[in-house]
């Protein structure tokens, strides 16, 4: 049979239970073999005392027998009083024998009967004997003995009823005391048992419990071999299987751990791969928000540059470049300036929420700065520092960028915006201003761009108008002198008039053929100018001889007049054509006379403004020219527009002839000149 | 006897016609300009203007026009010279209202002929 748990309690169980049985029977035996000895005890004490009871009631029929014997001796009383005695006799041998463990008793005993029966027999022995023999005394003293006798019996008696009542309180004392230790006896050992049993219990589920602890560590997750446990039960038969299971998980433990090593590489490469593509998963992010940030701005600038194409005209282009600007940047305050290059400034032209309209140079602004540096310019202002009037009352300003406007190189412009609220121009924003400046850049050089054709054009048309004009004048003045000539010679041809009429018609001709002539050399000279062909004999000139000379032709055709000549006393002889020369002066003394119908006086001065140049000037008091005719005095064929100059016979070709000849010649000419007052011409001339 | 006006800003113009009409039997006028001849008109009454359309101030077209508008003048025969010599010249006149019109330069004896056509003869 195996050592199993299940045998070991049972077999616990029946030792304890035998155990248990063989003390309860033993203390059984063992009590009433003691009630035994007290009850054949009190038993013997009652024969005892039967015997003794027969022995004394024996004893008074002796004595009586006795009694009789002496007193009328009959042979049959002495048989029966023989008789007596030996019963006595034998009954107290029974006692005698009875008592014969009982040395006290039986000392007593014969103490107490022996004397009565010996005194008995020898009375007896006597009469048989001595019938009638006897004197009283002997009678007397033979019954003296009887009856002490007797007493003594009853005495022992006594002593014997109270031994007898001794015995039976014994055994009544001797039951219950064996009762007692009995139950003492049954619950003494029923500890022992349950104490036994429990030990033993405990020893057996002890390993049990060392396996539970160990296994609980295992629940806990460390599981070792349980080397110390060493029973031979199940549980040893557990506790091997039980290694040999953690012996297989170990081994499966240290293949899960390997396992587990490569799933963890795996995992840490997993996790390096997820991390490859979150990282990828990030950069998509953000080149998404990225795109949608470039597709935003990428609307705006369609937007913006929408705006901008609506116009190309620069006031116009000016105002939604800058609404269209501070409304894509949130902005509130805005400048748009155009850089002028002939005054190095900015102009201001466009302004949004701000008053000031003042320009900047390049060197006294943030504007001028960005200007110079031709690159975008921020500027974060703390609170309060910088304050402008604005349309809306005091603004005070956050931050401000300023955007050159730069075309290939060339600064169109700039750009200035301002923010009220704190944020500052984020970098997202200044790329997008960027873009948005570069398409205002774009639009801005369309727009000059736009208008220098448009000038360009302006000025063709203009030259081909003054073209169209020019054949229309020229065919007007080349037709009237024409119309006289043509006339008064068919006149002379059909009407054959008088000399006298005919002498004036010849003259007309004469003199209008030669108008025609000059008017014709004025044209080609001017064309040959025009077109580089202009032959110059340049050669050292007296310049005061030529003045003095062409003035006294007009002094003597004029007596209306007065010519007055000055001549810097010291005027250098000028190298230049001496011919053109006379010819443009011819001309100005020409216009001074005819333009000035009253008469008056006509100064002409000449002098040396500078080492390299002389100064001629012809100033006459006559008509005057407008303001507006000013500009366009010297084109060809331009005549002021009066009919108190129409009078004037003219070509339009004289001035401009004459700046085209000077021009030639390293000089220039102008005029100053009052409506109503009269002119002043004055033509330059180097003196080299 | 018939009144004639002859208005013209060249003197050598003025001249001419003034040679050309002056023993046809006609009382000539002169203007220099535009300006002079419409204040000359309401004075002279004159029956014919030869106007010349190149003028500074008020041209030739423009006092034509004017004076045809108007009920007293728009019985005067007109006769236009024109020195540009362009298709356009003869559209103007006739939209001017003008009855005729010579180009420069012209022949003097086609002008007489014209004039008299026009005014018979006293």
């Amino acid at each position: 049979v195996k050592n199993t748990i299940h045998t070991k309690v049972i077999r616990n169980f029946i030792v304890s239970i035998l155990l248990m049985s063989l003390i309860i029977i033993v203390v059984q035996l063992y009590a009433n073999r003691q009630i035994e000895q007290v009850q054949a005890e009190g038993k013997r004490y009652q024969e005892v005392r039967n015997l003794t009871q027969k022995l004394l009631g024996e004893l008074r029929i002796a004595e009586l027998t006795s009694y009789f014997l002496l007193e009328d001796g009959d042979q049959k009383q002495r048989d029966r009083l023989a008789q007596r005695q030996k019963a006595l006799h034998r009954y107290y041998q029974q006692v005698k024998t009875l008592l014969a463990n009982d040395g006290a008793m039986r000392a007593e005993l014969q103490d107490s009967l022996e004397p009565a029966l010996n005194n008995l027999a020898g009375l007896a022995n006597q009469l048989q004997h001595n019938q009638g023999s006897l004197t009283p005394e002997q009678k007397k003293s033979v019954k003296d003995r009887l009856t002490t006798g007797t007493w003594d019996s009853a005495a022992f008696l006594d002593k014997l009823e109270g031994r007898h009542a001794r015995a039976v309180s014994m055994l009544e004392l001797v039951t219950l005391r064996s009762h007692r230790v009995r139950l003492l006896l049954v619950l003494a050992l029923t500890g022992l048992a349950i104490v036994f049993g429990y030990l033993r219990t405990r020893s057996i589920t002890a390993s049990l419990q060392i396996f539970v602890k160990e296994l609980r560590k295992v629940s806990a997750g460390k599981y070792q071999t349980l080397e110390e446990i060493r029973a031979d039960d199940d549980i040893g038969e557990l506790v091997g299987a039980y290694n040999q299971m953690v012996t297989t998980i170990q081994g499966n433990e240290a293949v899960l751990q390997d396992k587990n090593e490569e799933l963890t590489a795996q995992g840490e490469e997993l996790a390096a791969q997820n991390e490859e593509i979150l990282a990828q998963q990030e950069a998509l992010q953000q080149a998404v928000a990225h795109l949608t940030r470039h597709e935003e701005l990428l609307g705006r600038l369609y937007r913006f540059s929408q705006t901008l194409t609506q116009t190309m005209e620069m006031d116009r282009l000016a105002e939604l470049a800058i609404n269209g600007i501070l409304y894509e940047t949130e902005s509130q305050v805005g400048v748009f300036m155009l850089y002028n290059a002939e005054t190095a400034e900015l102009e201001v032209k466009r302004t949004v929420g701000l008053a000031a309209t003042q320009h900047f140079g390049l060197d006294d602004s943030l504007a001028g700065r960005a200007a110079r540096e031709k690159q975008p310019l921020v500027v974060g202002y703390n609170e309060g520092q910088l304050c402008t009037q604005g349309l809306r009352g005091r603004m005070v300003m956050a931050s401000e960028i300023y955007l050159p406007l730069v075309f290939h190189g060339d600064l169109l412009g700039v750009i200035a915006l301002g923010r009220i609220c704190k944020n500052e121009f984020s970098d997202d924003e200044q790329k997008m201003l960027t873009s948005l400046s570069a398409q205002i850049t774009v639009a801005v050089h369309n727009a000059l761009t736009h208008l220098q054709v448009q000038q360009a054009l302006e000025q063709v048309k203009e030259v081909d108008q003054l073209k169209s004009e020019l054949i229309n004048t020229v065919s007007h003045e080349l037709r009237t002198p024409l119309s006289s000539i043509f006339g008064f010679a068919e006149l002379l041809l059909q009407k054959s008039p008088e000399a006298g009429k005919s002498q004036k018609y010849l003259t007309m001709i004469y003199q209008e053929a030669r108008r025609l002539t000059g008017l014709i050399n004025d044209f080609l000279d001017l064309q040959r100018i025009e077109d580089n062909r202009f032959e110059l004999v340049k050669k050292p000139v007296d310049l005061a001889e030529l003045i003095r000379a062409n003035v006294e032709v007009y002094r003597v055709q004029s007596a209306k007049h007065t010519l007055t000549v000055s001549v810097e006393p010291n005027l250098p002889p000028i190298n230049t054509d001496p011919d053109r020369v006379a010819r443009v002066l011819g001309n100005l003394l020409s216009n001074a006379v005819k333009y000035s119908p009253a008469g008056g006086l006509i100064e002409i001065t000449a002098l040396c403004c500078s080492p390299q140049e002389v100064e001629v000037t012809v100033k006459d008091h006559g008509l005057g020219i407008p303001a507006e005719a000013l500009p366009k005095l010297f084109h060809p064929f331009y005549r002021v527009d009066n009919s108190d100059r129409r009078q004037i016979g003219g070509t339009g070709l004289g001035l401009a002839l004459c700046r085209q000849t000077l021009r030639a010649l390293g000089g220039d000419i102008w005029v100053r000149s009052e409506y109503q007052k009269g002119s002043a011409f004055i033509f330059s001339l180097p003196i080299a | 006897m018939a009144k004639i006006m002859i208005v013209d800003d060249e003197p050598a113009i003025r001249f001419l016609i003034t040679a050309t009409l002056e023993d046809e039997g006609y009382e000539l006028f002169e203007a220099a300009d535009g300006r002079e001849a419409a204040t000359l008109v309401g004075d002279v009454q004159p029956d014919l203007i030869i106007l010349d359309v190149m003028m500074p101030g008020l041209t030739g077209y423009e006092l034509c026009a004017r004076l045809k508008q108007d009920p007293v003048t728009q019985g005067i025969v007109i006769i236009m010279l024109t020195a540009k010599g362009q298709e356009q010249d003869r559209r103007h006149s006739e939209q001017a209202g003008a009855d005729h019109y010579l180009r420069k330069p012209f022949s003097p004896m086609e002008l007489s002929a014209l004039v008299a056509s026009f005014l018979p003869k006293s």
